[in-house]
């Protein structure tokens, strides 16, 4: 009946109210998150020692080069004309990037002539080499349509990078961020909540009254559920204002997407409270059954695809994977439901299952 | 008694090997304050929670209000007060906050709720703590406050396991003053103690020791079960010696400490004088021996000494 699932519902808001520490930590962590992760752990790359080598010496060199270093990624280490000095800078790691420029240059465009430009990157740190490599060839694309004259080709092969174009580390992380801090807070507040009805002998008297397990589960996890989401919202709205992170989709399908999320993280929370019996116990278990996976097999931060085919395999059971393709496609690239719908299945699939077993081990152990 | 608010049938229930409630059978009278007294561990928990549905029997059947405790629960839940050994208290919710979550958890709202809230604050002289946090109301306070919070929804009949433990005498006497009204009113109640003195104030009382019912009866009945001037109290300078050498006396049924005092049941009345010469010739002197009413505590001793004379029925 409602009215008993309200009466769990604001039981569980009172105590929270007093219970400082868990507020703290509900409201604080995913704010704190936001900000280490949006500051200090970027994958953008500045201050990248660029060394010019220009063999052409034309206008059209010089632009290029000047493209590159006002790009704001690159420091200028020096410029030279013997592509053999190459070898001292890149040796000594006085450099990391060289932007060659092949004689003739300047001429082949100036006569609609396929030209190259070459980019020599120090590539024994992968992640920078490929960052910068990226920028180089927006810079390129950039410049191309000023070398220019009329109707010819690039000067180098010009990709576009969609929905994040200056390739913001922040737009990639926050996502995966908000799902991070969404699992673990339902995982951990839901499954505390119930453990410490069995460790304080409360759950015995509740179990005396005619409160169903059902009306038990939603009354205790109700409030949790609307706590993570409005934490889901400040993060996002904290990541829109600091970092430049879009929310190009339908408010209303994020909302859609992110509970059913939470359903599972939350059904997950009062199946380990089934299985501990402590709130030491739950504690742990929640934190590393929800951090671990979210974080390394969700493709937070580590691709999916480049996964050896067992982790692969595993990913599947990581709500936080579905969670995430979607989020990503809704926030960021503003797709509607035709292009993530089938994440949509898997969270559901997750989240009735998890839930399934959650309320059968709670009626039995009731 | 028209249909008996509990009925129990061979009731058992065992973990593994241990036999926590071993076959027994009572009835409960409609209106009747009902006690359940034993040591820690003789089974009382395990059988009041077989009885309010939370524990499953494994053998032998129970009824309360004439629904089955292994069938329909959930039955037996929406009529039942029920006030547990620990706190069923939310020790972070104050008077009221408590109130308001076990009415609403019994079904309860609006009018109705703050009818019976008011009630429970009225008998449980709350009325000065509404606000207070119950981690920091005296214990008696919580303890009215439970039994409050379990008697929310009317139930005819109301289960309290321990319901007094670590409370003042005073506190426990004005307790035991709200169940005599309760009583009064027609609830039924079963209540399971340790304290003799509370099982006194019972209309009917089992012994109950090791998963086994030794003993059902009134008080009064329980206490005529020895013959007048069997039970003596002696005094002497050391009882626990004495008490050694009791024990080998033909005329001593049984002997036991109480402080610094011996209890002892004689063979027939007039033993008693026989016994000061006795103790004195073994070299207790000073001895004094008084003829006593028995206390309950005397039948308990009595009845869980004496395993052979077996279970006896309602």
């Amino acid at each position: 009946m409602i009215r008993r699932t309200l009466a769990v519902a604001v039981k569980e808001l009172l105590q929270l109210r007093r219970d400082w520490r868990v507020v703290f930590t509900l409201v604080l962590m995913p704010v704190a998150l936001v900000l280490i992760y949006g500051y200090a752990l970027s994958f953008d790359v500045e201050h990248i020692r660029l060394v010019i080598v220009d063999q052409d010496g034309s206008r059209a060199a010089r632009e290029v080069a000047r493209a590159f270093l006002s790009s704001g990624h690159f420091d200028h280490i020096g410029t030279t004309r013997d592509v053999r000095e190459l070898d001292r800078w890149l040796d000594t790691g006085h450099a990391q990037v060289a932007l060659v420029v092949p004689s003739g240059y300047g001429a082949d465009l100036a006569a609609h002539r396929f030209t190259t430009l070459q980019l020599v990157l120090d590539g024994s740190d992968s992640q920078t080499a490929n960052t910068v490599l990226a920028y180089a060839q927006q810079i390129v694309a950039s410049v191309t349509p000023l070398v220019r004259v009329s109707g010819t080709g690039p000067a180098l092969a010009a990709p576009l990078v969609w929905y994040n174009p200056d390739l913001a580390s922040a737009r990639f992380l926050v996502p995966g961020l908000v799902a991070f801090i969404l699992m673990i807070t339902a995982v951990i507040a839901t499954a505390l909540a119930v453990v410490r009805e069995k460790e304080r002998g409360t759950l015995e008297s509740l179990r005396a009254t005619p409160l169903m397990a059902l009306e038990l589960l939603i009354g205790k996890t109700l409030p949790y559920l609307v706590i993570a989401s409005a934490a889901a919202a400040a993060s996002l709205t904290l990541a829109w204002a600091l970092f430049d992170v879009p929310i190009r989709g339908s408010l209303g399908w994020l909302a859609v997407v992110t509970v059913l999320y939470l359903l599972g993280g939350l059904g997950w929370g009062v199946l380990i409270s089934t299985l501990a019996e402590t709130q030491q116990v739950a504690f742990q278990v929640s934190l590393l059954s929800s951090m671990l996976p979210t974080m390394l097999l969700s493709g937070f931060i580590f691709p999916i695809s480049s996964m050896p085919e067992a982790l692969q395999w595993i990913s599947h059971i990581v709500p936080a994977r579905y969670f995430l393709v979607a989020l990503r496609a809704i926030v960021l690239k503003g797709a509607g439901p035709e292009m993530w719908w089938q994440q949509v299945v898997g969270l559901v699939v997750y989240a009735t299952v998890v839930g399934s077993l959650a309320t059968a081990r709670t009626v039995r152990s009731l | 008694m028209s249909q008996p608010a509990v009925r129990a049938v061979e009731l058992s229930r065992w973990f593994g090997a241990f036999r926590a409630v071993d076959r027994v059978s009572f009835e409960v009278g409609t209106g009747e304050v009902f006690g359940f007294l034993g040591s820690n561990g003789a089974g009382k928990t395990t059988t009041i929670r077989m009885l309010c549905g939370l524990l499953a029997p494994s053998s032998g059947s129970g009824e309360v209000l004439g629904f089955d405790v292994a069938t329909q629960p959930h039955e037996i839940k929406r009529r039942i007060g029920y006030m547990s050994q620990r706190f069923s208290l939310y020790a972070d919710l104050t008077v009221d906050e408590n109130l308001a979550f076990w009415g609403g958890a019994y079904g309860l709202g609006g009018a109705r709720l703050r009818e019976r809230v008011a009630w429970a604050i009225e008998v449980g002289a709350l009325a000065s703590r509404r606000g207070t946090v119950v981690r920091e109301l005296p214990v008696g306070f919580r303890q009215r406050l439970a039994l409050g919070c379990a008697l929310l929804h009317e139930p005819p009949i109301v289960f309290l396991d321990e319901p007094t433990g670590g409370v003042d005498p005073e506190a426990r006497r004005r307790f035991w003053d709200l169940i005599d009204t309760l009583a009064a009113a027609g609830t039924t109640v079963f209540v399971t103690t340790h304290y003799m003195d509370e099982a006194e104030r019972c209309g009917r009382v089992a012994l109950m020791h090791a998963g086994k019912l030794l003993a059902l009866d009134t008080v009064p009945r329980l206490k005529a079960r020895f013959e007048s001037g069997t039970v003596v109290e002696i005094a002497c300078p050391r009882p626990a010696a004495a008490m050694r050498h009791l024990e080998g006396l033909p005329a001593v049924h049984e002997v036991a400490l109480f402080g610094d005092l011996l209890h002892a049941i004689l063979a027939a009345p007039g033993a008693a004088s026989g016994l000061v010469a006795a103790l004195e010739a073994a070299g207790h002197a000073p001895a004094t021996v008084t003829a006593i009413d028995p206390s309950l505590e005397d039948v308990f001793i009595h009845v869980i000494s004496r395993p052979s004379t077996g279970r006896e029925q309602a």
